[in-house]
């Protein structure tokens, strides 16, 4: 790494830069490290902290060949590369399952708490309507992350704490770094890489609330605003499937908490308000299905009358798989859990756990070839799956992906200055601003939009009216005040929301069809078998663009 | 508002302010301060990164009902 002053701030020259240090980037970094490259890792947080794991995670997905032939890499292709997925079976074989020994063994020695049964083999459970006991139980969850960072730090990648990441660089036809600044003090930085891996988060937070009307409340990292589409989005990469890769779970009324994965394949019963337990009727492995069948289903019940309130069920649990559940699973996927049940007053195995339907996170899949380059030539992809596994494995495969093509010949290029120095001003512009809009207001009027016209029911006239609010919206970008660095971070999140939040919608007018996301439109209710294909968005000359299939 | 930070415990040591990952967290008096409560994710860093135990945690009315 090289370290330069220049008049604009620091510049800093690698050969592999990796934006966001959530377990993804941490993945890609360590992988690409070993691969031989100097890598320098970037993120607004703190890498100790940072990302969905900084919340804890309680399970780990792993196929370990024991046998079955649903713990074989067949079925895990088969399972996540689907027609409609936009996943080739080589991304899944090479970049998850291919890593997920290697990701392990890094877990292993850093001492996470992978539960071991007693005769030694790994705790299991099957989840998510996946054909096999795929996800390990974790204990001691909620310090993951930290143990991730150890091992990072002890890699010897150059760790940038505190700098958001506001620009992609681009030369030519290829990316050639980006521009960052530093949260706590406005400092402005320059990166040139030869490669560069985007892991800045795929499932974007506060574009809606849950019922509490806070969208910090939230099931995954409130931090995660979307600048993982956004910023490849302007220097040309295409994304696919920001209609049906949209998330929504079920939370415990009025906590945005993960858990569901522990709570349903342990066997937790979903009862509605009338008390019957309804799961069945949308899937056939019932609570333990697909999470989407669970959030269609929970919203049918709900315009059927029949909820609120909706509940989890553990009250037949045994002592001991309650108490595990409730004590020891739980506050690894956030640790504050029982802090919050002790005041609410929940006891799993005494009271069936209230929950309601979640807020709806927009999320996506850059598009990438088998080796997770985007089609931004040198820019690589390191959230290409789900969950913690998905995402270390990924990353550390697009991780390395870049540093072997960094190695072979990647060149640094120069930066414009011109357009550096024209950066930096936008970044800190809110903060000269006496009159405009404060972040606050900027963002809540995002969700107003979305709330209200992107939630669990939509048409093509809603979808339409939310673009034109949202264009509204747009006019207020140049407008954004900050009164310190706190805000101006706040704002930049703002930005990118607003952005991500216009492409969801684009992407799901498209969409003529219900059933294949956690919304359903009422112009067009059915399932229909020409959309079985991945929708990917681009833009040509600032013309919005889109087809079917990969 | 979570956090809460006991100041009979707190050494103003400062892990919490630098670990949230909200940033909401400043120097305060005798404790740290949250400043933005509301951008709180209730994520449990800043009573981990703790060397003294000095932090709990009381949910806010819109989150117990």
């Amino acid at each position: 790494m090289n370290v330069m002053e220049t008049p604009l701030g620091k510049m800093v020259e690698t050969d592999v830069l990796v934006l966001g240090a959530g377990v993804s980037g941490s993945g890609a970094a360590i992988a690409a490290k070993r691969e031989g490259a100097d890598v320098v890792l970037l993120d607004k947080g703190r890498l100790e902290s940072c990302g969905q794991a900084g919340g804890g995670n309680d399970h780990f997905l792993a196929i370990l060949d024991s046998g079955p032939e649903t713990d074989t890499c067949d079925a895990l292709v088969k399972f996540y590369s689907r027609p409609v997925s936009g996943l080739t079976p080589g991304m899944v074989e090479n970049g998850w399952y291919r890593m997920m020994r290697p990701v392990l063994d890094i877990l292993v020695e850093e001492k996470i708490g992978f539960v071991k049964t007693e005769d030694g083999s790994y705790l299991r459970s099957q989840g998510f309507g996946q054909p096999g006991s795929w996800w390990i139980h974790v204990e001691g969850g909620q310090t993951v992350k930290r143990q991730i960072a150890r091992r990072v730090r002890a890699e010897g990648i150059n760790v940038f704490d505190f700098l958001l990441t506001t620009k992609l660089c681009k030369s030519g036809h290829r990316v050639s770094g980006c521009m960052a600044y530093d949260v706590r003090n406005g400092d402005f930085y320059v990166f040139k890489a030869k490669k560069v891996v985007v892991c800045l988060g795929k499932t974007v937070a506060r574009a809606s609330a849950n019922s509490t009307g806070n969208p910090f409340n939230s099931w995954y990292s409130p931090y995660v605003t979307g600048a993982h589409f956004v910023l490849p989005w302007e220097i040309g990469a295409k994304i696919m499937n920001l209609d049906i890769m949209q998330q929504a779970t079920l939370e415990p009324k009025g906590y945005g908490a993960p858990g569901m994965n522990g709570i349903n394949n342990m066997g937790g019963k979903e009862l509605n308000a009338l008390g019957e337990r309804f799961m069945g009727k949308y899937d056939p492995m019932w609570e333990n299905g697909l999470r989407i069948h669970q959030v269609q289903g929970t919203y049918q019940e709900f315009l059927d009358g029949k909820g609120p309130p909706f509940y989890m069920d553990m009250t037949h649990f045994t002592e001991k798989d309650a108490h595990y559940l409730q004590y020891v699973l739980m506050p690894g996927d956030k640790a504050t859990y029982n802090d919050w049940t002790d005041q609410v007053g929940i006891d799993f195995k005494r009271d069936p756990l209230e929950v309601e339907l979640s807020e709806i996170s927009p999320d996506g899949l850059l598009y990438t070839d088998d080796k997770f380059e985007t089609n931004v030539e040198g820019l690589f992809n390191g959230c290409a799956f789900i969950s913690w596994s998905g995402a270390m494995c990924g990353g550390c495969y697009a991780g390395m992906q870049a540093a072997e093509a960094a190695l072979k010949g990647g060149q640094l290029a120069d930066i414009d200055q011109k357009a550096a120095a024209a950066e930096k001003e936008r970044v800190l512009a809110p903060l000269e601003r006496k009159n405009g809009v404060g972040y606050k207001d900027f963002e809540s009027s995002l969700r107003n939009v979305m709330d209200y016209y992107m939630g669990y029911a939509r048409s093509e006239k809603g979808i339409r009216l939310a673009l034109q609010k949202l264009d509204f919206i747009g006019t207020y970008a140049d407008k954004i005040k900050a009164a310190n660095h706190h805000e101006l971070m706040r704002a930049h999140e703002a930005l990118a929301l607003h952005k991500i939040c216009v492409l969801t919608c684009l992407t799901c007018l498209e969409r003529r069809e219900s059933g294949r996301a956690v919304y359903r439109r009422g112009d067009f209710p059915n399932l229909d078998p020409a959309m079985e294909k991945p929708l990917v968005i681009w833009h040509e000359e600032g013309k919005f663009k889109f087809s079917w299939g990969r | 508002m979570p956090p809460v930070f006991n100041k009979e415990r707190c050494h103003m040591c400062g892990n919490c302010i630098e670990d949230c990952p909200g940033l909401i967290l400043e120097i305060g008096n005798e404790v740290p301060e949250v400043v933005y409560p509301e951008e709180c994710w209730h994520c449990g860093n800043c009573r981990i990164s703790c060397p003294e135990n000095a932090v709990s945690y009381e949910f806010p009315l819109y989150m117990r009902v």
